[in-house]
């Protein structure tokens, strides 16, 4: 246990560094610190569904040093993706650094400020429900720089379009640990198109526990994609939570290329009538990367609709899981539901873990799930190949192929053409056996 | 003088451990179009795969000469850019792999064999608008997924559309004619009569006579219990229209 010492040692650290004056964000931060240093860290337990697949003494081992706690670091260097029509914030090792605001339906504000209604302080954290949120909670205890956004566009033609850059840059030996934390209030009748991007800096060593809260008002509608761009030696921790009010429209789009160790908690509650929710994700892991996705919808409101698509491509030793929970809870009759999990296996050393599982509580509904894992149908590259491929060629085309099926979906061309090159075209070609 | 593209000489074959193929022999030379005809499972689809190098049969012993080349030697990729194609009998979907860039690839790749330059996009795009036309393929399905949703006679259309743009020496279709209603039977063999020429070979094997209407053979060859044991020419294939097989086993 002295991994978990040396590391809630290094928890402790962080927080005593921040800022205590009385805020918002230091309440919540105390309150969240005191509840970790009572009940310990969230490590891998036994019978722990959540976790099931997913040993955080991965996370928790690695070589943290008080002596380097996260600082402002410039990320101009990285490249990553960069739109003209969309407005920018940068987020780098949890702080907000700077942001470019081309559209005024867009704004932005700071817990430390201490200007929040109310309102606001009410509906911070509030698509938190603290069931299996331990890592949301190690976030609250460290978040440094907590950022609320609002968009409100609902009387512009013109869809509001955000792009949130996730910086985490460590030029140092040891680990350093980043807790960002948004939460996005988007006004009802509001059309909004956000890509949340986390990057990390050249083989840089960092763990990112970050929190996502997003609260999609009447009659809104959200286009939401999330990239990871981490690098190899990286933890991404992520906690999204979306909860969707009367006739709101989400399209969620996950691309995750596999790093260390990752999971993506992703929560979608339905809390009033006639949504709509379509949660797509494309995962690529190679050499031992672990990457779990724990996908899960809450029904509480009738007549809403969901849809899960994921698909996972895994390649050498690495070890992908699809989690999660389609709930429909008592009360939340006509909902109509499926999930799937798609999966090509290139290599005998892979490994999927793909539990799609159901829970249902009332009667008058619709749902269905399902999960697939398999390699390249043989008869399938004997076809393409009977036409002059080689076998490389062949297998290219089918590998990108299966990973077009969620790429379509993207209608954005700048980001259709980003994933396109590195995403598709760095897809492995696979070696067969006959 | 002739000149043989295809030589078969005392062919086994086998699927898993199961002899389908026992000592087939046939010749076929340029210009020439050879039909074969037989009862389920004497072996037709066999000879088809074996020749396009599918990796589920085995040959086990005999020859076979492509265009003065050793074709258990070669890949299917090779043989297929060296000039043969097999039409399939059930041709496959490939999820997520658009029409136009599987046939650009593939053409490029023969090109590439041959030693020449691949088609630039627009080239290739007038070579495919016709063809595809003349095949029936509206512009739409060239941006969906190969065969995916595909009616079973849109996807025999397809394996023509392949065939007229990939120009083989040798076409091999598998009863390409199955399961097509009237409209698409007269497509897909006018497909196949307008590319048949002196320059080629055809070896259509097929169940029906209905299909020799329109593409007319110099050789009819009927395979029973993996051997060819007669042939003849166009008339054969209407007394076995008018006999069955029957009488051949007594013969």
């Amino acid at each position: 246990m002295d991994s978990d010492k040396t590391f809630l040692n290094y928890v402790n650290t962080i927080y005593n560094s921040l800022n205590s004056e009385e805020s918002i964000a230091s309440n919540l931060r105390n309150s969240s610190m005191q509840s970790i240093n009572q009940k310990g860290l969230p490590t891998h337990r036994k019978g722990n569904e959540e976790w099931k697949y997913t040993n955080l003494n991965r996370m928790i081992e690695l070589n943290y040093s008080i002596d380097n706690i996260a600082n402002k670091i410039a990320y101009e260097s990285i490249n990553t993706l960069e739109i003209d029509t969309f407005s920018t914030l940068n987020i780098s090792n949890g702080e907000l650094i700077d942001s470019k605001i081309l559209d005024d339906n867009i704004k932005t504000r700071n817990l430390l400020s201490n200007t929040l209604t109310k309102e606001d302080i009410a509906m911070f954290n509030s698509t938190l429900d603290g069931e299996n949120e331990d890592m949301a909670e190690l976030n609250s205890a460290i978040c440094k720089d907590p950022i609320i956004i609002d968009i409100n566009n609902s009387n512009s033609e013109e869809k509001s379009k955000l792009m949130i850059n996730i910086f985490n840059i460590n030029n140092s030996d040891s680990y350093i640990l980043n807790s960002p934390k948004i939460f996005i209030n988007i006004a009802g009748k509001s059309n909004v198109e956000i890509i949340e991007n986390h990057i990390g800096g050249n083989n840089n060593l960092y763990t990112s526990n970050s929190v996502l809260e997003i609260l999609l008002n009447k009659k809104s509608k959200l286009v939401h994609y999330r990239l990871l761009e981490d690098t190899d030696e990286s933890i991404h921790i992520n906690t999204t939570r979306i909860k969707l009010m009367d006739e709101s429209n989400l399209q969620s789009n996950a691309f995750s290329k596999g790093t260390k160790l990752s999971r993506y908690d992703l929560k979608v509650i339905t809390s009033a009538e006639n949504s709509y929710s379509e949660l797509n994700g494309l995962y690529f892991t190679s050499k031992k990367q672990h990457l779990d996705n724990y996908i899960n919808i809450d029904h509480i409101a009738p007549h809403c609709t969901s849809r899960i698509n994921y698909k996972g491509i895994l390649n050498g030793e690495s070890h992908a899981i699809f989690g999660g929970t389609v709930l429909v809870r008592k009360g939340a009759i006509k909902t109509n539901s499926h999930q799937s999990d798609k999966n090509l296996v290139l290599s005998p050393k892979a490994e999927i873990d793909s539990k799609p599982s159901l829970y249902i509580f009332v009667d008058d509904i619709l749902a269905g799930h399902g999960a697939t894992a398999g390699n390249i149908d043989v008869n399938t590259v004997y076809y393409m190949r009977s036409r002059g491929l080689s076998l490389e060629q062949a297998s290219k085309m089918l590998i990108a192929g299966f990973a077009m099926e969620i790429i379509d979906k993207v209608e954005n061309n700048n980001l259709f053409d980003f994933l396109l090159e590195n995403y598709v075209k760095k897809l492995p070609s696979y070696k067969f056996d006959f | 003088m002739s000149k043989t593209i295809l030589e078969i000489k005392n062919l086994h074959a086998s699927v898993e451990d199961t002899k389908i193929l026992k000592g087939l022999s046939l010749t076929i030379n340029i210009g020439e179009k050879h039909t074969i005809m037989g009862p389920n499972g004497s072996g037709k689809s066999t000879l088809a795969n074996v020749l396009a190098g599918n990796p589920s049969y085995t040959m086990n012993s005999g020859e076979i000469i492509f265009m003065g080349q050793n074709l258990n030697e070669m890949q299917p990729d090779i043989r297929a850019c060296a000039g043969l194609f097999l039409a399939f009998q059930y041709p496959v979907e490939l999820p997520g792999v658009r029409m136009w860039q599987f046939l650009k690839s593939s053409l490029d790749s023969k090109r590439e064999y041959n030693g020449e330059k691949p088609l630039s996009t627009r080239e290739f795009d007038n070579v495919l608008n016709e063809y595809a036309d003349k095949v029936g393929i509206s512009s739409d399905f060239i941006k969906r997924n190969v065969n995916e949703g595909f009616s079973g006679g849109e996807k025999k259309r397809n394996e023509i559309l392949q065939l007229s743009l990939l120009n083989p020496k040798l076409a091999i279709l598998d009863e390409t004619d199955s399961g097509l209603d009237i409209d698409a039977l007269k497509v897909v063999s006018k497909g196949i009569d307008s590319f048949s020429s002196d320059e080629n070979s055809v070896l259509l094997i097929t169940h029906y006579q209905r299909i020799l209407n329109y593409v007319i053979p110099d050789f009819v060859h009927v395979m029973m219990d993996g051997n060819i044991v007669t042939s003849g020419d166009k008339t054969l294939a209407l007394e076995l229209e008018e006999k069955g097989y029957d009488w051949l086993t007594t013969k």
